[in-house]
């Protein structure tokens, strides 16, 4: 069973992401800020990171480098309001972007395409 | 002067008879002299012209004085050299001409009674007016009898002074003032009395005529004089009271108007013209005209040569140049030695043969000229600080616009993310709840309600973030040429619909340019819409491509309905959209975004047979290093480093 963490600061998008993550399967760990989830990382070793980009504190693209450099084994999917970031050079490392919406099928099939292709990788 | 002889002979005397006519001779002439001095003394005690030639005219015709039929006063005008009709009195025709002499004998308190007897000159001092002749120049070494047979014969030919002046005999006095001759009478005796002989005249009353031309002459030249002080005073108030008007004129074509007006009035011309130089000192506009007669289109050529000669020389016309019969006098306007106009004056001369300006004229336009040259100065400055104050206000009102418009992106950015965050929860817990309902769950209805108006929130949403900019250009090294194919053919079936025709006119081989494809497509996209509203069934729009200078040019053309002018300015501002069911953004993101890219984006009405033209320009060498700040180039290298 594969675990996602959710690094989100909107307590109803997290909850949110929790019911559909769990409902595919997924074990959910959950973090509100950058830096409590640079913390728990080791706890809660996940296998794929749902990441906002805008969050108080240290941002997405910040959490993702640090990521890149500790963990480079876990996949990142950036998580956005804007789909302005998109172009931003920082986010070509993460392995998806997916712009924030009441759907959840894109983000839950990036997820999975990410740790498949880990996976394949391995 | 003849005195009522009371003394009857006292003596049958022959003798005696004989020496009593001698002494009463002699105190008959001691009389005369005596009036002659009473008449002189009042004669000096006058100041102004009018009442020294009326009484110059009163002593000749009254019968206790000269005893003329009639006399004519002739007076030198000196500025303009000729000799005008002035004043007439035929015997017994007026009033001080009667008491005249009851007056001198109560000088000087009589004196201004008799000022006021003379009133305003007549019909015939009008008529006069037309009675001129040139003066002719004194030569050296001509006698004065020899002068005063010259304009003796001038008057004779001249047939207006003979039609003023009616039968004669007629007989001309010359009067001398210090300065030498300045007027001359003309005398008809009564055909019956003695008068009407010179030949016969004794030589005392040659005498005593003689002694009263030249008192004459000396009340007379002190009369022009003063009249000539007063007009020049009055031409300087005249000056003074219109430099008043026009220093604080600002409009420069009031000013002109006022400047042309004054003048004209004041030199007597029928019309007058003003021009102002733009550019060099001789490339005059005509920008002031007063005055009713037309002038034809040679004099106008004319004058416009002059005037530019004029222009040049910064000197006035030496002499009035007649065309036609119409004379005309150009003077500089020069202000900080600059010539910054030309004003004309100009009129037809009553005698053809005499001209209708003078060297005073030419002075007096010269000084007026010099107060209009520094009036002109400043309303021209004061045009320039109007002509910088609206563009500021229309710089200032650009920035606010573009300062809006970055507003307006930033909160747009910040309400689409502040909302979308709660609207993806609300959106995402209604699909969970769509979907764990039972069909023919009577809610599950209104849950799927809400997912599609989430979805419809949600697509408002990203509109509005492609408006807030919130990315800067992408940029590649693209063909620019493909980039306009790929955007006209999404086009395509719209125009076809519209039964529009799409030209294109592309250059060949154009080199690679650094752009955003996607936001140069809409900005394509956007301009060709917009053109696609704006024309007619059959109209063409036309896109075409080149390299001018070092930019890559794109140029969008429709040969639709031209617009005017204020809404062309309009375009580019948000919101100022002039049709219905528009943003009133899509133009002003197209400037944004050519903007970002370093380019350009200018709309003008076009030529044949385009009649909106918009222009598009990128930089192509130049914006290789466009795409971002060093700053942020550090930056990147640094996440890069950090991958």
């Amino acid at each position: 069973m594969a675990t996602v963490l959710v690094v989100e600061d909107d307590p109803s998008l997290r909850r949110l992401y929790e019911a559909e993550f769990e409902e595919e399967g997924y074990r959910v760990e959950t973090a509100s800020t950058g830096e409590e989830a640079v913390s728990r990382m080791e706890e809660a070793a996940p296998d794929a990171v749902v990441l906002d980009i805008r969050l108080p504190g240290m941002n997405g693209l910040d959490v993702l480098r640090l990521l890149l450099q500790k963990h480079p084994e876990v996949a990142v999917v950036l998580n956005s309001a804007y789909p302005g970031y998109k172009q931003d050079f920082a986010s070509w490392s993460a392995d998806g972007y997916v712009v924030k919406s009441s759907d959840t099928t894109e983000l839950k099939a990036v997820v999975a395409g990410a740790l498949g292709a880990r996976r394949r990788a391995a | 002067m003849n005195e009522p002889r009371d003394h009857a002979d006292p003596l049958k005397d022959p003798r005696l008879h004989c020496e009593a006519q001698y002494i009463k001779g002699l105190e008959d002439e001691a009389q005369r002299m005596f009036a002659l001095l009473r008449l002189s003394t009042f004669l000096h005690g006058l100041n102004d012209l009018a009442p020294v030639a009326a009484a110059v005219l009163g002593a000749l015709t009254s019968s206790d004085g000269y005893d003329f039929a009639e006399a004519v006063l002739f007076l030198r005008h000196e500025e303009r050299s000729e000799l005008v009709g002035c004043e007439a009195v035929r015997a017994g025709e007026s009033e001080f001409g009667r008491r005249l002499w009851e007056m001198v004998d109560r000088f000087p308190e009589s004196i201004d009674e008799f000022v006021g007897l003379c009133g305003s000159p007549g019909q015939r001092a009008r008529e006069l007016e037309l009675a001129r002749v040139r003066w002719p120049e004194a030569s050296e070494g001509v006698t004065p009898e020899q002068q005063l047979e010259t304009w003796e014969r001038a008057l004779a030919q001249s047939p207006a002074v003979q039609n003023a002046l009616g039968a004669g005999p007629w007989r001309f006095l010359l009067l001398r003032g210090t300065q030498g001759p300045i007027a001359l009478l003309a005398v008809r005796p009564h055909p019956e009395r003695p008068g009407a002989d010179p030949g016969a005249e004794s030589s005392v009353d040659s005498e005593l005529l003689l002694g009263f031309c030249y008192h004459s002459g000396i009340a007379l030249e002190r009369g022009l004089l003063r009249r000539r002080i007063e007009r020049r005073v009055d031409e300087l108030h005249t000056v003074q009271q219109v430099s008043r008007s026009i220093l604080t004129a600002t409009n420069l074509e009031d000013l002109l108007l006022l400047v042309s007006r004054t003048a004209a009035k004041a030199v007597g011309a029928d019309w007058a013209s003003a021009w102002v130089s733009e550019g060099s000192e001789d490339e005059l506009r005509l920008l002031a005209r007063w005055g009713g007669a037309k002038v034809d289109d040679r004099l106008a050529e004319e004058l416009e040569s002059r005037a530019r000669h004029v222009a040049l020389s910064q000197k006035p016309d030496e002499r009035p140049a007649i065309v036609d019969g119409v004379e005309s006098v150009l003077v500089p306007l020069v202000a900080f030695e600059r010539t910054v106009g030309v004003l004309g004056v100009g009129g037809r001369s009553v005698d053809r043969a005499l001209p209708l300006f003078h060297r005073g004229d030419v002075d007096f336009l010269s000084l007026l000229c010099a107060q209009a040259a520094v009036a002109v100065k400043n309303a021209q400055l004061f045009g320039q600080v109007k002509e910088t104050e609206r563009r500021l206000r229309e710089t200032q009102n650009l920035l606010l616009q573009s300062e809006k418009l970055a507003a307006l992106g930033e909160m747009s950015a910040k309400v689409a993310h502040e909302i979308r965050n709660p609207l993806s929860a609300v959106g995402g817990f209604a699909r969970r709840i769509q979907r764990n309902l039972p069909t023919q769950d009577p809610n599950a209805q209104f849950a799927e309600l809400i997912v599609k108006e989430i979805e419809r929130l949600e697509a408002i949403l990203t509109e509005q973030l492609e408006f807030a900019r919130m990315s800067r250009p992408r940029l590649q090294n693209l063909d620019p040429n493909v980039l306009v194919k790929e955007t006209l053919l999404l086009l395509h079936d719209a125009a076809h619909q519209a039964g529009v025709i799409l030209l294109e006119e592309i250059t060949p081989d154009l080199p690679p340019v650094l752009l955003d494809g996607d936001k140069v497509k809409q900005v394509l996209l956007n301009i060709l819409r917009n053109a696609l509203e704006a024309v007619s069934e059959g109209n063409r729009i036309l896109v075409r491509t080149a390299r001018v200078d070092g930019d890559l040019r794109i140029e969008i053309a429709n040969d639709g309905q031209a617009l005017p002018g204020d809404i062309l300015d309009s375009l580019f501002v948000p919101f100022a959209t002039a049709k219905p069911g528009g943003t009133g953004l899509g133009l002003a993101v197209a400037r944004q975004i050519v903007q970002d890219h370093g380019g350009e984006i200018q709309v003008r009405t076009g030529a044949e047979p385009w009649s909106v033209i918009f222009t598009i320009s990128f930089p192509i060498r130049e914006n290789q290093d466009r795409r971002r700040s060093p700053r942020e180039r550090r930056a990147t290298r640094d996440r890069r480093r950090a991958a």
